[in-house]
């Protein structure tokens, strides 16, 4: 069984317009301190059990998109990647990800000049 | 047979508002209250002693913070000031509640979320989900069983 940020670098990886603006490679998960400019993170934020049953369990969790850049590359890779994922849903992973819905997005500079966005998506997910 | 009805609807409205106003705003200050009890661990200064450079010049002691929170965890207290900041309001006309800092605590934004050379410290949104059921609960009834 895949976990969530898996299924989600796979979806990503499949994406040739995303990839083209940051690399696959570039699309972690935790942090990267390390990389260069421009790089996103994939975190999550928490999960809630919505169902619990003897057999399927549906899962309801917050994953945090970050991308550090450029203000211009930020905007086109935040639209992108809400084109991409707002209600989107993958039948053939295990678990299932029944749809992918856009909570929340900012962007702000920091001191550098480092433009960091930020898009919350709540994923509901159900084990096989 | 006659039947007499009286239509009470506008009163009705409003006594839906103001319970469900009633809910939301008891909700919001639910949030409030756990978001600032989520930043309230201490991590208390210590004072430590400098060796002068200078004769009678500088210092002589300083304070450290010997147990600053890790990364993941929400931020520990210091002075207090972040937590101050942690404000909230509640529009009753739009029928909303927000919780929030001040610009002046912006940087328990920037711990929040985090940023390129700090690991984020999530203190308002781990809260939220933390305390879903309840604040959900709260805003659909008020409280009152």
């Amino acid at each position: 069984m895949k976990s969530i940020e898996q299924i989600i670098q796979d979806a990503y990886a499949a994406n040739s317009y995303l990839t083209s603006l940051v690399p696959s490679a570039k699309f972690v998960t935790g942090t990267a301190k390390s990389l260069e400019l421009p790089y996103i993170t994939l975190s999550r934020e928490g999960s809630t059990p919505s169902v619990r049953s003897n057999s399927n369990r549906v899962d309801r969790t917050v994953m945090r998109f970050q991308f550090w850049g450029s203000h211009s590359v930020g905007t086109t890779v935040r639209d992108m990647l809400i084109q991409a994922f707002d209600n989107w849903g993958d039948d053939s992973s295990n678990p299932r990800v029944v749809m992918m819905r856009k909570a929340n997005d900012l962007a702000i500079e920091e001191d550098d000049g480092t433009w960091q966005f930020l898009i919350d998506f709540e994923v509901v997910t159900q084990e096989r | 047979m006659a039947i007499e009805l009286t239509w009470r609807g506008k009163e009705f409205e409003q006594h839906l508002r103001n319970a469900t106003a009633k809910g939301l705003q008891r909700a919001t200050l639910f949030l409030h209250t756990e978001a600032r009890r989520a930043v309230s661990s201490p991590n208390s200064g210590v004072r430590v002693p400098v060796k002068r450079k200078v004769k009678g010049g500088n210092k002589r002691s300083r304070t450290i913070y010997p147990n600053p929170s890790k990364p993941g965890e929400p931020p520990k207290k210091r002075t207090g000031f972040g937590q101050r900041n942690v404000v909230m309001e509640f529009d009753k006309a739009a029928m909303a509640g927000r919780v929030g800092v001040t610009a002046n605590g912006m940087y328990m934004f920037y711990l929040e979320i985090g940023t390129r050379r700090i690991a984020r410290r999530p203190w308002l949104m781990a809260t939220l989900l933390k305390h879903q059921a309840t604040i959900g609960k709260l805003a659909a009834t008020g409280g009152d069983e």
